[in-house]
């Protein structure tokens, strides 16, 4: 219990469902087949919006972070019209362009304070953590101060998003229109001949790839108090690309398990620290040549759910294995 | 009326893949559409499903005009179509193919999706019901839960008539289905072709086996070099001099 | 001033044309946008720096020198990131994805070898100054321009004229007709690779000197100019290229000069994201090229 009440590790976990959640947002996206790039950008939308909103206009916290998604939301409209027309390499590259142009407005407008970014942003842990103490806890409970508390409230609160985005990513793979981005990703002719408004649900895709990435920024911007526009850059566009190569892009898992390892990774190892951009251009480069499907495909799901229910006593086993398995 | 072609013209650049071809098909018949490789059949398929639009000429759907429409909404209006070349959903089951193939005429929401509303549920049950009963009728309903790339070719083939028929057209138009078919496979087509005419869908047929046509077809429309150069019941066709140069000619060499 | 800028604009955009056409050859063969294309442009630049700094090279041996690793690094890439993809059939995204991680991996191997601090050209050159008719023009100004469009021109008539440079143009038409045609398809595809590099060797000693700053993260953004100059002229397309290049100099330039400086790096995407709206296939792309359908 001391362990996880550490700080660092409290820090860490919420990185890593911050990163699951622009795991998914991305893999939401690339569910119709487009690549887009510029997560990174809408990400930085939805985190200077709820950081402003709630800085200058005393927005509530809770109101701020789905405006900055609305913000991202109202931005993919502009960008997504003429963009999504667009097939493979040309999205990725004026999406990508997309995110350069927002990274050099946020520069030089005053109100985002240029480089320097802003600072001071109302925490979502300090807020809880008064709500709590508002709440007749001040003192703490059994040994969790108060502070304590309110970490883990920011905790759960982003586990109940995370939980939910999985719920509906889940549900929406085997709705009618989850079987229609499926339709378009596998092929888009064949996809538009058989009745589907392809263009209609492309655009929906990417609507809902940047709320998601609006919402994460914004959570981002009220957990680290401080955000600038070196956060939002390439290299951020291309963190979030690496949830979905590595983990895999065909079912929600695979960016979820993407972000969690890329998360853990450079704390784990020294090294990984040191070297991480040269790891990521390796581990990049290594999947598109031996595994571009990523570590979780739709195959590696069906050959699991196989050994789990045509072989009950080794899927007996199994499971005792990965439950002892932290 | 189901379908009307007046003065249909396609250029690509200058080079004319269709000049002026015209020809009509009722309700319930099936057409076939011959002529040699790069005889414009294809092009012809592409004009009448949106995917191209006409240089000019008019192409009239039950009273309406179809230039201009997105070709998911000619799907929607009642024309489906199979390609040349299979063009089938590989990483999805034969079954959601079918399901796929419906999809303009389910109605559930994003909304309904996620929280999976009474409405919702059954309108999955019906619609797999449905695609089951497709599956059945072009004869690969023990497969309906392999991937559909999996899938021999016969049966790919078929997969692909059954997800067009899911959109519930009252036109449907079949790109060369016998093609790399073997004989008692094209007789079991045959068949299915027959079975979907009595269920009072019209049919286009794009196709080279000529014993298939020459059984199946009401009427034939042939095409050389973009022109329609005969039209007319089987039998006539088949001692059209024209159409013995063009076609049946060429065979020869 | 006008015609001052717009020299000063050419000389920009020359260095940026030369960029694009390394985009642009490696696209019209292979299909691919290049993303790490930016970093071996970094690369050329410092190798220049250093061979005429710690080597005391002249400046057109460190051109040289700059070309050759240019050159090498376009080797490595391609056997390392694109040739295992083209052994299976793969998305058109996969060689992007793994030439983004080529991009990352080059600038920070950089920013190791390098430091991160920018680092500068001597000055030697950027003193001398010649004045034409009131408009002042650096020796730079001149070696630039002489060496990109010297380069420009060369590349053109030995694509147009040589046999080798004949098989890459029938490559980038059809591969399997160039196949069938006897051309070794592999071999021109490392060579273009390799010769696409050289020029971005190349271009990043020429923006050295004219910038007369350079640093790891330089690849990102001149990788990026680069890119929007692609799709500005048209994928694949080489006169685009250079005319793109030029425009977006002269462009950069300008806002410059009439005093939106800060946003002079969102000039280039500016532009592209207005030119998709208007012309998705390019400036001088043809119907065919087009990204929308």
């Amino acid at each position: 219990m001391e362990f996880l009440l550490n700080p660092y590790y409290m820090q860490l976990i919420t990185f890593i469902i911050i990163n699951a959640i622009l795991g998914i947002s991305i893999y939401l996206t690339l569910s119709t087949g487009q690549l887009s790039l510029g997560n990174a950008g809408f990400m930085s939308v939805g985190a200077y919006t709820s950081a402003l909103l709630t800085l200058k206009a005393g927005v509530p916290l809770y109101a701020a972070v789905p405006l900055g998604g609305a913000a991202a939301c109202l931005l993919a409209a502009i960008i997504g019209i003429p963009t999504t027309r667009l097939r493979g390499i040309y999205l990725a590259i004026a999406t990508l362009g997309f995110g350069e142009v927002v990274r050099v407005i946020i520069l030089n407008l005053k109100i985002t304070n240029g480089a320097l970014g802003l600072s001071s942003i109302p925490s979502m842990g300090v807020m809880l953590s008064k709500g709590i103490a508002a709440f007749g806890l001040a003192g703490g409970i059994g040994g969790i101060s108060v502070r304590q508390l309110g970490s883990i409230a920011v905790i759960l609160i982003l586990a109940l998003i995370l939980g939910f985005l999985i719920f509906f990513a889940l549900r929406l793979s085997s709705s009618r229109l989850g079987r229609a981005f499926a339709a378009i990703k596998a092929d888009e002719h064949a996809a538009e001949v058989s009745g589907i408004d392809t263009r209609y649900y492309k655009l929906l895709a990417f609507f809902m790839g940047a709320f998601v990435a609006g919402i994460a920024g914004g959570l981002a911007a009220h957990i680290t108090f401080y955000i600038g526009p070196k956060d939002f850059a390439y290299h951020r566009a291309v963190e979030i690309l690496l949830f979905a190569v590595l983990g895999g892009s065909d079912v929600v898992w695979g960016p979820i398990l993407g972000a969690v390892l890329l998360t853990v990774l450079p704390e784990v190892l020294r090294f990984a620290t040191e070297y991480r951009e040269m790891i990521y251009g390796a581990i990049l480069v290594l999947m598109m040549a031996f595994r571009p499907q990523g570590l979780i495909s739709e195959s590696t799901l069906a050959l699991w759910r196989t050994k789990l229910t045509r072989q009950p006593k080794i899927a007996g086993q199994d499971k005792v294995t990965r439950r002892t398995t932290p | 009326m189901t379908l009307l072609l007046e003065q249909v013209t396609k250029q690509f650049g200058g080079l004319a893949a269709l000049t002026d071809v015209g020809f009509t098909v009722n309700p319930g018949e099936i057409v076939g559409v011959i002529g040699p490789n790069g005889a414009g059949k294809t092009t012809l398929f592409n004009l009448i499903t949106g995917v191209l639009a006409p240089s000019s000429g008019r192409i009239i759907y039950q009273k309406q005009s179809l230039v201009d429409f997105k070709p998911h909404k000619i799907t929607e209006l009642g024309i489906a179509r199979t390609f040349q070349n299979i063009r089938l959903f590989e990483h999805l089951t034969a079954l959601e193919n079918v399901v796929v193939g419906a999809h303009c005429r389910m109605k559930a929401g994003l909304w309904q999706g996620i929280w999976r509303t009474a409405a919702q549920r059954q309108e999955e049950k019906n619609i797999r019901e449905k695609a089951r009963e497709l599956l059945n009728l072009v004869g690969i309903g023990e497969d309906e839960l392999s991937l559909a790339g999996a899938l021999p070719y016969g049966k790919q083939r078929r997969l692909e008539i059954a997800r067009a028929l899911a959109s519930q057209p009252d036109l449907l138009l079949l790109d060369e289905p016998a093609a790399g078919m073997n004989e008692s496979e094209t007789d079991d087509l045959q068949i299915l072709i027959k079975k979907i005419q009595e269920l009072g869908k019209a049919v286009i047929l794009i196709e080279h086996d000529m014993g298939l046509v020459m059984n199946i077809c009401d009427k034939l429309v042939v095409l050389n070099f973009g022109k329609k150069i005969a039209e007319g019941i089987p039998k006539i066709i088949q001692d059209h001099p024209a159409v013995i140069e063009a076609y049946l000619g060429k065979e020869e060499d | 001033m006008f015609l001052q800028q717009l020299i000063n604009g050419i000389t920009l955009g020359s260095t940026y044309a030369l960029i694009a056409l390394g985009y642009t050859l490696i696209f019209g063969v292979l299909n691919i946008v290049n993303m790490a294309h930016g970093e071996i442009f970094m690369f050329g630049a410092f190798i220049g720096l250093i061979l005429a700094t710690k080597f005391n090279m002249s400046i057109f041996s460190a051109l040289l020198g700059a070309m050759v690793a240019g050159a090498v690094l376009g080797y490595l890439m391609e056997r390392l990131a694109l040739r295992p993809l083209r052994r299976r059939k793969v998305s058109e995204l996969a060689p992007l994805i793994s030439t983004i991680g080529v991009s990352i991996f080059l600038e920070s191997l950089a920013l190791r070898l390098f430091g991160p601090q920018a680092q500068s050209f001597p000055s030697i050159y950027a003193a001398q100054l010649f004045e034409v008719g009131g408009l002042k023009i650096s020796a730079v100004q001149i070696i630039i321009l002489a060496i990109s469009f010297g380069l420009m021109v060369a590349l053109r008539f030995w694509l147009a004229k040589t046999r080798l440079g004949k098989s890459i143009r029938a490559t980038a038409e059809n591969i399997e007709t160039a196949n069938l045609l006897g051309v070794d398809t592999q071999k021109v595809i490392v060579l273009t690779v390799m010769l696409a590099s050289a020029l971005g060797g190349g271009a990043g000693v020429l923006v050295g000197l004219a910038f007369n700053a350079i640093e790891p993260t330089m690849g990102i953004t001149m990788g990026f100019k680069g890119l929007a100059v692609l799709i500005l002229g048209g994928l694949g397309n080489i006169t685009g290229a250079m005319v793109g290049g030029l425009l977006l100099g002269i462009a950069e330039i300008f806002s410059v000069a009439y005093g939106v400086s800060s946003y002079r790096d969102a000039v280039a995407f500016g532009f592209i994201i207005l030119l998709l709206f208007l012309r998705p296939q390019g400036i001088f792309g043809s119907k065919e090229q087009q990204g929308g359908r």
